[in-house]
């Protein structure tokens, strides 16, 4: 038997391609500008979010006691970390756009956690806060996870826990105070109600019965 | 962009030439025959080992061969099976005059194929599996394909036999599948295995290139290897529909892909030297395109098995941290829900693929539609998705082993 080319057949196969190769390229282009176009931008949604948190914390000191505004810049303020956190992982940690929010960020999160130790001193209901400060540098990898995964679950399970995460290696002049107050130069330092924990939680039983004890001490 | 992705923009690329060229092969015109002059006498060989549950049903399914009765012979070989396989071959072959049974020690399937065409009178001789059924027009459909005296082999179409469940109705898809391609590979002389249950050869081939490789443990694929290295034809008969049961269970399916596939890297490393153009298409795009995607599906989906794997277990060890608590520490917010979906669909590699996989599903449904039969509706859409899904992570699981075997030199089984 010869066997021959079908040099007509292949070259035709090989058109096909090149044009469902470039329409699904080209529409999946155009659906992720649709789909980007169709909500607000990420960057977008960010700022509103923080001009709300930022009427919110004005409004909040007519409320006095009441928690309803509290929990609503509370849960604001997470969902703008997520965004964050996001936008950090489309962009990367360089990306001017992010280190920005990222500030207006950390500018919030001392706001928040102003009115906090405000509503501590005033109301009764008390709040432990924690700060964290974490690098998200290469040789700091396994650290920031392990203390996030423990703060994280502290947070979720007890309603009178906050934690507060600044970026060690971000420009901003309120970490670089924050840092220089607690000594916070390596990978994760953790704060609790002003006071730095001196050792690294090995998990989050050691850390829950530090600050149980903590709580007792009020 | 790193290496994963191009690898994914270039197997989508790939996958769309693969489709187009069997497409257009698939369509092409239908070449006209020359009438035959004289039906050829046949002899259709049936290996049985512990067949007892369906070998009379095989056996009675080629007694309704719409082919006339003096011009075959059906010739039972019971390899040594340890169940009735031998009785109920002695009572079919008392019943009725073209009926034939042997008993020999076990050998395995290549050897009771070669003692059958020892004993076969025939000028054509068929291999049928015993778990598989011929229709009436299997065989006479088949026959003018031999008109042309360079085509050495007749494959047939095969369709899994009554699909009950998930896992047989997908293989009940795979199998069309297969039915389109051996069609699209007959008109580009390119058909490399020739199935176990119905494929028909001349006896004059075992006669000057020797029987099955009895050591081969798919013999099916190694027969169709050699017809194609001593540059003959292999034609195929869409019409000749066999039906065969396919595996129901999840182990016994990945018994037989294991052997199939480190079947497959036998014989193409046996039948290497097909690789090249002097085997013309087949060696130059088909034989490669196959080894490409087999290459490419593996690392791209060991690529995500590790990293699965590897996230699994650093998750683990992060939640020994909270004690396993994932009670306390579940929170669901619709937010950060919303915002993992917006992520995903803001990458143009995650919308291309959905427009590949849709693309897939479309011209399966096309397939299924063409080689379609009278007796069984067109699968269902959610038979398509769990095709394009499970099958394809189940055929990527399948090879991974094969492949492990293969290169540890592990024995298989028949």
């Amino acid at each position: 038997m010869e066997r021959k080319f079908n040099w007509p057949r292949i070259t035709l196969a090989f058109l096909i391609a090149v044009f469902l190769f470039a329409f699904g390229l080209l529409a999946g282009y155009v659906a992720k500008e649709y789909i980007q176009g169709a909500s607000l931008t990420l960057e977008e949604t960010a700022r509103n979010e923080i001009i709300e948190l930022e009427t919110i914390y004005l409004l909040d000191s007519q409320f006095q006691c009441n928690t309803e505004a509290l929990d609503i810049t509370s849960s604001k303020l997470d969902n703008l970390g997520e965004l964050i956190t996001t936008l950090e992982q489309k962009k990367g940690k360089n990306d001017q756009e992010v280190l920005g929010l990222k500030k207006i960020y950390t500018v919030l999160e001392t706001r928040h956690y102003l009115l906090i130790s405000q509503r501590n001193k005033q109301c009764a209901q008390k709040y432990s806060v924690f700060f964290y400060f974490y690098s998200n540098g290469e040789k700091c990898h396994t650290p920031t996870k392990e203390i996030s995964t423990i703060l994280a679950y502290i947070r979720n399970k007890y309603d009178f826990v906050r934690v507060y995460s600044f970026d060690i290696d971000l420009n901003s002049d309120i970490i670089d105070f924050l840092k220089k107050k607690y000594g916070a130069d390596s990978c994760v330092t953790v704060v609790l109600d002003e006071q730095k924990i001196n050792f690294t939680p090995a998990n989050a039983a050691e850390l829950e019965a530090y600050l149980l004890k903590s709580r007792n001490n009020l | 962009m790193d290496i994963i992705r191009i690898l994914i923009y270039l197997s989508i690329f790939i996958g769309f030439f693969t489709a187009a060229y069997y497409l257009l092969s698939f369509l092409d015109r239908k070449k006209s025959f020359k009438p035959i002059k004289e039906l050829p006498f046949c002899s259709i060989i049936i290996p049985a080992y512990n067949e007892e549950d369906s070998l009379a049903k095989t056996v009675e399914s080629v007694l309704k061969l719409n082919y006339p009765k003096e011009k075959y012979e059906i010739i039972i070989v019971n390899d040594g099976s340890k169940d009735k396989t031998e009785e109920i071959a002695k009572n079919l072959e008392n019943k009725y005059g073209n009926v034939r049974a042997f008993t020999k020690k076990n050998g395995g399937k290549g050897s009771a194929l070669n003692f059958g065409i020892k004993k076969a009178k025939g000028e054509i001789v068929l291999s049928l599996d015993a778990d598989s059924m011929v229709t009436e027009n299997a065989l006479i459909y088949m026959i003018p394909y031999f008109a042309d005296p360079e085509v050495m082999s007749v494959a047939p179409a095969l369709k899994v036999y009554k699909p009950r469940g998930i896992l047989q109705r997908v293989q009940a898809i795979e199998y069309d599948l297969g039915i389109f391609l051996r069609k699209a590979f007959s008109n580009l002389n390119a058909i490399h295995v020739t199935p176990g249950p119905f494929s028909a050869y001349r006896k004059i081939f075992f006669e000057k290139h020797g029987g099955y490789d009895e050591s081969n443990i798919t013999e099916d694929m190694e027969i169709a290897m050699r017809i194609q290295s001593l540059n003959y034809k292999i034609a195929n008969s869409p019409k000749s529909l066999v039906y065969t049961i396919s595996p129901g269970k999840i182990r016994e399916l990945t018994r037989q892909r294991r052997r199939w596939y480190f079947g497959m890297l036998f014989n193409f490393n046996k039948y290497r030297n097909i690789f090249g153009k002097k085997y013309g298409e087949l060696g130059v795009i088909i034989l490669p395109l196959a080894l490409f995607s087999i290459l490419t599906v593996m690392i791209i989906t060991s690529y995500f098995i590790f990293r699965g794997i590897s996230d699994a277990i650093e998750n683990l060890s992060l939640y020994s941290l909270i004690n396993y608590d994932f009670i306390n520490n579940f929170e669901f917010k619709s937010y950060i829900f919303s915002l993992s979906f917006y992520r995903l669909l803001s990458e143009t590699l995650v919308l291309f693929g959905l427009f590949f996989a849709v693309f897939s599903v479309l011209l399966l449904i096309y397939i299924n539609k063409k080689v379609k039969s009278v007796d069984r509706p067109v699968s269902t859409f959610i038979n398509y998705i769990f095709f394009m899904i499970f099958y394809s992570l189940l055929f990527s699981f399948w090879w991974l082993i094969s492949i492990v075997y293969y290169f540890t030199s592990k024995k298989i089984e028949w």
